[in-house]
């Protein structure tokens, strides 16, 4: 047997400051710990799988130099079987041709699960990068009984090891002094190449060094890689493997295919050898007395029937927070804006801007920003489901339901963020390995009901069961049943494409639950804040445009006679004209051309439909009235022989329309980008937008044949 | 003459808006050409910070 080991030498900081590129296996704290070391903003969660982007953040060495961090996704091993998996291969190799070659390596290891993390960093030993350990999770390792040492791991790999918890930040002063240090060694981990495959890496070796001129340390790393990797996943932006050391690879596998020898099981298991000595050394396990704590949270959270009464209770617990927690600040903001606009009438000489300001700016965007508590509310529950390690639980739980209807678990992730937004949703998607399963996964992701449905649900719930007298329970239990529907409609969707568009057989997925934690309130509240700035920075810059023209589309042309009621200015608008265009369309849903215009002008988003109903509704006012509330607006609106317009099956009938519809053009467009062609998001928006009008048709016209009005 | 005033430059805000929509649509097509992840409005908070195609480095 040949001996694979990196010669132990050191390697000085570059001039102009060093690239470092942080690794790990996925759930083993990386992301929060280049948060810890860059300080950039960014979503953390404790499910496996959730880093997909590339990260870069500066951070700086103990005498004030900066250190250019890369944070790449996380990966089990460089045999790459997914693109994210395939970028960190790619990055490491220095195949990637937009992103140079990282200078050195933080390697996070996951203190309890050591030897699995072990595996890659054995792999990334190989590369002959300098390489710093840093040993996290300890606090975890010590509740579960593992006692790790770390002198003697750092002794063993020859590498800097140091212990750390990202979650509360200790040890990071200690990495950064590590990674400050100007010399480095490389590692010395040494694992012994079984011997039949020495031959074949030698003539790599050979043939890279002597014809390419690449290092020997290079030249293995490549051979082992190649050696490695199943299907030797190709990335777009990366170089293709050397033709040199495929062409010998190819030629020994077909050998080793033919003599029935498994030379990746071989690899594989001689690396775990090596891996089980120095575990020998470094690793005491202390007898455990009892079941883990996680362990018996897990028999009733993961449990077949129970895990589905603790789930449902869970989602019914955030909706009753959003419905009873958010009713106050609510009112303050509704009360807020109702103020500005008085005040901005009673200031200014009736005219086109003052009603620009009043009906166009105030209605639409204050339409909108009254939902900002609810947001908040929602992405901290998500901020703290994730955070505390139960999301995996409920991909665990999905997944059986997930794979009768043929998709991967892989794809419960991709679909959990999508009830936050379609968009970290599809690119989510990367994760998953098989093309047709990340279609059917991106053709139904926009399913989930988003953030941005949710103000169209609320004001319609609003408006379905006006009054205080309306139980709470009433208000969740329609909230969920939209939730289930379009969960509901993924799934019944995903089940069609699987057996009809895109077949497959149905993957098995591998998921690591990860133990309870205490969540990082300072995270989930980072995430909370940072998706309320993203929603008001949306609200004053899309939706102020969007409120603007639509102000414009609704009061022109001006009519012909200067004393008409607003009413019938609306409807000669340019507005009114689309509305009425599409109205014999949505007539037998019991729409009106009214609503007609927040359809149409909401297919740029969703939320854009209340913007659209306070600009259509509030200029519709008496301009000499005080502001009535917008839900007040909607229950008072007509058909022109005098019926209620949002009656409470209408109602009904339009949130289910907003469940199936596709009205969202930045999810088109991701779409187009992730499938790199437009069919798929036309496919899409054709097969939803038809899903939305027969559903509402049916619900529509049952209703009223079972006597609902 | 104060409605006069009003509707001109009522008038004029909605010309900024829809020129400011098509500059950021032009600059988004341009971005994603680039092959950047410029979806900056989608409300999405990775996609700010890009990936691993040309052109990528947002900060």
């Amino acid at each position: 047997m040949s001996t694979a080991t990196a010669a132990q030498s050191v390697v000085a900081t570059p001039t102009d400051g060093p690239v470092f590129a942080i690794i790990g296996n996925p759930n083993s704290g990386k992301t929060t710990l280049f948060n810890s070391l860059t300080g950039l903003r960014q979503k953390v969660g404790n499910y496996p799988g959730v880093t997909v982007e590339k990260k870069v953040g500066v951070c700086y060495s103990q005498h004030g130099r900066p250190m250019k961090v890369i944070d790449l996704p996380g990966a089990y091993s460089l045999a790459a079987r997914s693109p994210d998996e395939a970028v960190l291969r790619d990055v490491l190799l220095g195949r990637r041709t937009d992103t140079a070659r990282p200078d050195r390596v933080v390697c996070v290891v996951d203190a309890s699960n050591l030897e699995r993390n072990l595996y890659l960093v054995s792999q990334v030993c190989d590369l002959g990068l300098p390489v710093i350990i840093a040993l996290n999770m300890t606090d975890l390792a010590e509740e579960a009984g593992i006692d790790v040492n770390a002198v003697e791991l750092e002794r063993l790999i020859g590498v800097p090891v140091i212990r750390c918890q990202a979650s509360t930040g200790k040890g990071v002063l200690a990495l950064r002094l590590a990674m400050s240090r100007s010399e480095l060694p490389r590692p010395a981990f040494e694992w012994k190449i079984p011997e039949k495959i020495v031959p074949a890496v030698n003539e790599v070796i050979h043939g890279l060094t002597a014809r390419e001129g690449r290092d020997r340390i290079g030249a293995q790393a490549e051979a082992l890689t190649l050696l490695s990797d199943r299907e030797n996943f190709p990335l777009v932006g990366s170089s293709a493997p050397s033709g040199i050391a495929l062409d010998v690879v190819n030629r020994h596998e077909e050998q080793w295919r033919k003599e029935g020898y498994d030379w990746r099981g071989a690899l594989v298991a001689a690396r775990y050898e090596a891996i089980g000595l120095v575990l020998e050394r470094v690793q005491r396990n202390k007898p455990r007395i009892g079941v883990a704590m996680s362990d018996r949270i897990d028999a009733v959270a993961v449990h077949p029937v129970l895990g589905w009464f603790v789930l449902g209770a869970v989602m019914t617990g955030l909706f009753l927070s959003i419905f009873s927690f958010a009713e106050y600040p609510m009112n303050w903001i509704d009360a807020g804006v109702a103020m500005l606009g008085d005040a901005v009438r009673a200031q200014m000489a009736p005219g086109d801007l003052r009603d620009l300001i009043t009906d166009g700016v105030i209605a639409g965007v204050g339409g909108v920003i009254i939902f900002l508590p609810q947001i908040l509310i929602l992405f901290f529950f998500i901020g703290l489901l994730e955070s505390t390690g139960y999301m995996a639980r409920a991909a665990f739980i999905m997944d059986r339901l997930m794979s009768h209807v043929g998709l991967s678990g892989k794809a419960f992730i991709p679909l959990l963020s999508s009830y936050a937004c379609a968009i970290p949703g599809i690119m989510a998607t990367r994760t998953i390995e098989d093309r047709k399963d990340r279609l059917v996964t991106i053709l139904v992701a926009p399913l989930m009901s988003c953030s941005a449905r949710l103000p169209v649900y609320i004001l319609m719930i609003a408006a379905l069961v006006p009054g205080e007298r309306v139980p709470l329970f009433t208000k969740v239990g329609i909230m969920l049943l939209m939730y289930a529907l379009g969960t509901i409609g993924a799934f019944l969707f995903a089940w069609l494409f699987k057996r009809v568009l895109l077949r497959g057989e149905t993957p098995l997925m591998i998921l690591e639950l990860p133990p309870y934690r205490v969540p990082s309130l300072r995270a989930v509240a980072m995430h909370m804040f940072e998706r309320a700035f993203l929603f008001l920075k949306r609200a004053g810059t899309v939706i102020l445009g969007i409120s603007i023209i639509l102000w414009f589309l609704t009061a022109y042309p001006k009519h012909e006679n200067p004393e008409a009621t607003a009413a019938a200015q609306i409807e000669g608008s340019f507005a009114g004209s689309a509305g009425k265009l599409i109205e014999p369309a949505i007539e037998p849903l019991g729409f009106d051309w009214q609503i007609g215009i927040g359809l149409i002008a909401s297919f740029a988003a969703r939320e854009v439909f209340v913007s659209s109903m306070a600009v259509v509704f509030s200029a519709g006012d008496d301009a000499d009235e005080t502001s009535s509330t917008l839900r007040q607006a909607l229950l008072d609106a007509k058909w022109p022989d005098g019926r209620q317009l949002f009656t409470p099956l209408v109602c009904f009938t339009l949130m289910v329309f907003y469940v199936f519809a596709m009205q969202c053009i930045s999810t088109i467009v991701i779409v187009r980008r992730e499938t790199n062609s437009w069919t798929w998001p036309l496919f899409q928006v054709g097969y939803m937008t038809g899903t939305a009008w027969f559903a509402s048709f049916i619900v529509y016209q049952a209703g009223r044949a079972l006597g609902f009005s | 003459m104060s409605d006069s005033w009003q509707t001109w430059a009522a008038l004029g805000v909605v010309a900024i808006t829809v020129i400011a929509f098509i500059v950021r649509a032009v600059r988004r097509r341009r971005a994603s050409k680039s092959g950047c992840a410029s979806a900056a409005d989608c409300g999405c908070a990775s996609a700010k910070l890009g990936n691993l195609r040309p052109g990528e480095d947002h900060r």
